[in-house]
């Protein structure tokens, strides 16, 4: 019994020194945007604010720049995430299940093209998108990161529907099911899992992603990424307005894995056949 | 199980739709855009140019006074500072016309025109522009002979010192050492410079210079840091730190002025070489330890009296802009006398015109612009050169090393001239 309540404890501990480890820089992050830029470098550095003050947050909010940007952000990465996963789940379900000449080697096509770096396509991207006029428009971001997470959710998703059963969706035929309808009924719920995590991944890539925002965006389609930068001056780093940003930055995505959580849960454990 | 499908048909309809009208609404405005230019050529009311620079309330507001001036609009697109030199240079390499008049500093002037971007101004420098501009950041802004920028501020490093710590600032290296060694606060590292990363080049050109050496012949473009004054600058600096022990350890941590000044403003270092924003922000009470206790002085000299470091930030017309004539109106605009002094009262940055940087109210406000007309007298600019980077880069990894103690100044520095030549294809 001590054993085993000693072996306990040990997990206990370890769960939580991880549990610190994780959330600690998330911690000081938010304890950090509550403070005067004189906090934020002392020496020893302090963990708690000396003075609590949210005028930071206030200016933040107040300025239209920061607001605009996150709508533009939630824009891009809304669209790239439902496009990606409408266009991939399709074509993940072809890869699938699909015989067809040369399957593999179109697979290995579709990975290929995410290990080209993405830098040396930013002049190439830069080009279409002027000659296109899509350059400085949302449409031509959300183009370019759909071109970037296809292929991930192509390859992402296929796994999961490669764990389905093929013999369920053998069955729904014999029902009478049509593919489209073997699809919609019996592939994506049994995979919705599987599909909400590979789009909340989508969602962080679009979320976060910076190069291609600096040179794709002007002042009208400025995403947040962009926007944050800008704290970083010429002459120095806006520190105090860059913690609150981060904060109000990560609440979308953090509220999304919040509202989809019990599907990632689903997407860790499903796969089995009962 | 139907109702869901239902429901994601929905969504996929209304996602459509959005998609169509987003469509719709870019589509829309691009004509737009290019409505007006079209109509701009022919008609003076609807004159515009696109100027690309920082978000930053001052120069929307010099956009506005130069559009009640001269009736051109601005289109002002604004970047990150760091990602200011990557958007321009993408939209360099794609041959497009969407900027007409860009920010540039020393090192990207030289880069930009060397590859045929920049616009020559030569034509468009008037005797005024020629008396008025400091001629340092004038010649920061030109490349084999030619202006390709028009110079409107300089972000100088001067010495800044803690006036409660030390009486009277050193005049020379040598004396920095003497003074340093008096400051008895355990709290207080006596000198800081920045080391870090890849920036330590640019200390060493300080020292290099007041040992009366120069860091490049640009006649025959070649490196001349490894030379009798840049192994006893090198020396020195390495001294600092290993021998005299004055140095701030996170010296060798500072990547950029801004984050030595943070350090400074806690109190936790005496003297250090700065940019301007230095005394503003020690004396902001929201950010500073050391209300009122820094003061300014010459940067300390050897051969030569003093010498400092600092960027010339001026504009550039970019030789695919379609509105070169009204982008100069613009940069004449921005760059006159009363301009420039507006300019530093908004932000603090220090005016390229000689007179304009004695004003009386600028002198009132910043008191560390009283010595600015003596250190601006002596050399201060950035090294330039189409692979400045490369080569600074190269150059800071080994003063680096020399001055932890890795390797002796005379190695560092072979080694730095070694494989610069390589780079440059000289032997």
């Amino acid at each position: 019994m001590s054993v085993k309540y000693a072996k306990k404890t040990v997990q206990i501990m370890i769960s939580i020194a991880l549990m610190i480890f994780i959330l600690f820089p998330m911690l000081w992050l938010l304890l950090s945007s509550f403070k005067l830029p004189l906090d934020l470098f002392s020496n020893p550095p302090e963990l708690w604010p000396s003075k609590w003050t949210f005028k930071y947050y206030i200016q933040l909010l107040q300025e239209k720049s920061f607001t605009s940007a996150m709508l533009n952000s939630l824009i891009v990465s809304g669209f790239t995430t439902a496009i990606s996963l409408s266009i991939g789940a399709l074509g993940a379900y072809a890869f699938a299940r699909f015989q067809f000449p040369r399957k593999n080697a179109f697979f290995l096509t579709v990975l290929a093209s995410q290990m080209l770096p993405h830098m040396a396509l930013l002049i190439p991207l830069f080009m279409i998108m002027k000659l296109t006029g899509l350059l400085y428009t949302h449409q031509g971001l959300i183009l370019t990161y759909i071109s970037f997470s296809l292929p991930y959710v192509v390859w992402m998703f296929r796994s999961f529907i490669i764990a389905i059963p093929y013999e369920i969706e053998e069955a729904a035929k014999l029902d009478g099911c049509s593919r489209m309808q073997v699809i919609r009924k019996i592939v994506l719920p049994l995979s919705m899992g599987g599909l909400v995590t590979t789009g909340i991944f989508v969602f962080m890539g679009a979320w976060n992603e910076f190069l291609f925002a600096s040179a794709m965006t002007n002042m009208n389609v400025k995403t947040l990424s962009v926007r944050m930068a800008e704290f970083i001056g010429e002459d120095r780093i806006a520190y105090e307005i860059m913690f609150p940003a981060g904060i109000v930055g990560s609440l979308p995505v953090l509220l999304l894995v919040l509202f989809f959580q019990k599907y990632i849960v689903r997407g860790l454990t499903e796969g089995g056949v009962k | 199980m139907e109702k869901k499908h239902v429901k994601w048909m929905k969504m996929g309809v209304i996602a459509a739709l959005l998609v169509s009208m987003l469509a719709a609404c870019g589509t829309s405005a691009d004509k737009g855009g290019q409505a007006a230019e079209g109509t701009g050529k022919d008609n003076n009311e609807n004159k515009e140019i696109t100027v690309l620079y920082l978000d930053e309330p001052f120069w929307k507001q010099q956009n506005e006074e130069f559009t009640a001036a001269t009736g051109i609009k601005v289109k002002y697109e604004t970047v990150p500072f760091m990602q200011l030199h990557d958007k321009v240079f993408v939209s360099f390499m794609a041959n497009s016309s969407e900027y007409d008049v860009v920010h540039v500093r020393d090192d990207w002037a030289t880069e930009f025109a060397s590859k045929g971007f920049l616009e020559p101004l030569d034509s468009y420098i008037t005797d005024d522009m020629k008396t008025r501009l400091n001629p340092q950041t004038m010649e920061a802004m030109s490349y084999q002979g030619k202006q390709y920028a028009i110079p409107r501020y300089v972000w100088l490093w001067q010495f800044y010192y803690n006036k409660t710590l030390i009486k009277d600032p050193p005049k020379t290296w040598d004396e920095l050492i003497t003074v340093a060694k008096e400051i008895k606060d355990d709290k207080v590292s006596p000198y800081a410079e920045t080391w870090g990363g890849i920036v330590s080049y640019s200390s060493f050109i300080v020292h290099l210079r007041s040992n009366g050496g120069e860091f490049w012949d640009y006649e025959n473009n070649r490196p001349t840091f490894n030379s009798p004054e840049g192994v006893a600058a090198l020396q020195f600096m390495a001294d600092m730190n290993l021998k005299h022990n004055i140095m701030s350890p996170l010296s060798k941590e500072f990547t950029s002025s801004g984050a030595m000044t943070e350090v400074l403003t806690q109190g936790a270092i005496a003297m250090n070489m700065n940019t301007p924003q230095t005394l503003p922000m020690a004396n902001d009470e929201d950010k500073s330890k050391v209300v009122g206790q820094m003061d300014v002085a010459l940067i300390p000299g050897g051969k030569l009296k003093t010498a400092s470091y600092g960027e010339t930030g001026g504009l550039a017309i970019p030789a695919a802009s379609k509105n070169k004539e009204w982008a100069m109106e613009y940069i004449k605009f921005v760059t006159n006398a009363d301009q420039q002094k507006k300019m530093s009262l908004a932000n603090g940055k220090i005016p390229s015109d000689v007179e304009v940087v004695k004003d009386a109210d600028l002198l009132a406000k910043y008191p560390h612009y009283a010595l600015l007309p003596e250190q601006m007298q002596y050399p201060f600019g950035l090294f330039r050169h189409e692979d400045a980077t490369k080569i600074t880069d190269e150059l800071s990894r080994n003063i680096l090393a020399a001055v932890l103690g890795k390797v002796t100044p005379e190695q560092a520095l072979q080694d730095a001239e070694t494989k610069i030549l390589a780079m440059i294809g000289q032997k």
